[in-house]
C-alpha cells in the first residue's frame, strides 16, 4: 500500500515537470506600444546588435564587460513636441513570480528619441552560461507606453560556482534519501 | 512515520532548491522560471514521501524475539515439582 502510494506521488512530481518543461511559452517581443529600440555591443564577433523585436525566446548573449551604442524611439509617427513631456522608464528582471526593477530613469523632454552610449562592467563571479534572464525595458512618456521584453544571458560557461552547486545538490539529494531510513 | 519527517522537509526543501538554481547555472532553465520555486515544493513532498515510505533499513514488522522464561514470570501458586517416588 505505502509502495503503491509513493509511486503515485513519485508519478504525479513527474507529471508537473513534464507538463512545465514543454509549456515553453512562445511569445510576443514589443509587448505594449509602436517603440523601437536596439543595443550595439561593437565588441562581439557575431550577433552584436540586441534589438526589441528580437524573439524572447532568442537568447542574446551579453559580455561581461562592454561599451554599449543604444538608440530608440517612441515609434514611426511620434513627433517631437512644443512642451516639454514628463517620462519615466526603467529595466526589470522578471524572476520566478516577481520581478525586481534595476534601473529607472525620469524626467521631461520635448525629444521622442534618444541615443548614447553605456558601459558596464559585471564581476568576475557574475554566473555565465546560465539560462536566460528576460529583462523588460518599459518607458511612460506623457501617457504613452512601450514595453518590450528580451531574452539575456551572459556568455561564457559554467564555472566553478555550478560545480559547487551541484555537488551540494548531490548532497542534498542524499539527505533526502536518508530520510527514508527506518527509525530504530 | 516510520523514516525521519523533519530530515526529509528540510534536507529535500534544499535538495529542490539547489536542484533549481543548478539547473539554472547550468543553463537548461532561464531564471523566470516556475520550477524554481515548483521544485522546492515537490522536494518538501518528495523528503516527506521518503520518510512515510521509508523503504531503507531494518524492517520494523520483525517477529518479536523468542526469551526464555524467568523466574518473575512463574506463578508462584504452582507448586514446584517434587522428587517423584
Amino acid at each position: 500500500m505505502h509502495r503503491r502510494v509513493a509511486t503515485v506521488l513519485l508519478l504525479g512530481m513527474l507529471t508537473v515537470v513534464l507538463v512545465g518543461v514543454l509549456a515553453i511559452p512562445a511569445a510576443a517581443e514589443i509587448t505594449r506600444g509602436d517603440c523601437r529600440g536596439a543595443a550595439t555591443f561593437p565588441d562581439k564577433s557575431t550577433d552584436r546588435i540586441l534589438d526589441a523585436a528580437r524573439p524572447k525566446s532568442d537568447v542574446f548573449e551579453a559580455p561581461l564587460s562592454a561599451t554599449v551604442g543604444y538608440s530608440g524611439d517612441l515609434g514611426p509617427s511620434a513627433e517631437p513636441s512644443d512642451e516639454e513631456i514628463s517620462f519615466e522608464g526603467g529595466v526589470v528582471i522578471r524572476l520566478p513570480r516577481m520581478s525586481w526593477q534595476i534601473v529607472g530613469w525620469s524626467g521631461a523632454t520635448k525629444e521622442v528619441s534618444d541615443s548614447g552610449s553605456y558601459t558596464y562592467d559585471l564581476p568576475d563571479f557574475t554566473p555565465q552560461g546560465t539560462g536566460g534572464m528576460q529583462v523588460t525595458a518599459w518607458h511612460n512618456h506623457g501617457g504613452t507606453v512601450c514595453e518590450a521584453v528580451v531574452t539575456v544571458s551572459i556568455s561564457g560557461s559554467p564555472g566553478g560556482v555550478a560545480v559547487g552547486a551541484a555537488a551540494v545538490t548531490v548532497l542534498a539529494g542524499a539527505g533526502t534519501l536518508a530520510a527514508g531510513r527506518r527509525k530504530p | 512515520m516510520k523514516g525521519r519527517p523533519i530530515l526529509g522537509a528540510i534536507s529535500g526543501f534544499l535538495f529542490g532548491f539547489l536542484l533549481g538554481v543548478s539547473l539554472f547555472l547550468w543553463g537548461v532553465i532561464p531564471l523566470h522560471s516556475d520550477f524554481l520555486w515548483i521544485l522546492p515544493l515537490l522536494g518538501i513532498v518528495l523528503g516527506l514521501a521518503m520518510a512515510w515510505w521509508a523503504p531503507f533499513g531494518r524492517s520494523s514488522e520483525q517477529p518479536a524475539p523468542v526469551t526464555s522464561p524467568t523466574v518473575e514470570s512463574m506463578d508462584p501458586e504452582t507448586p514446584e515439582p517434587g522428587p517423584t517416588d
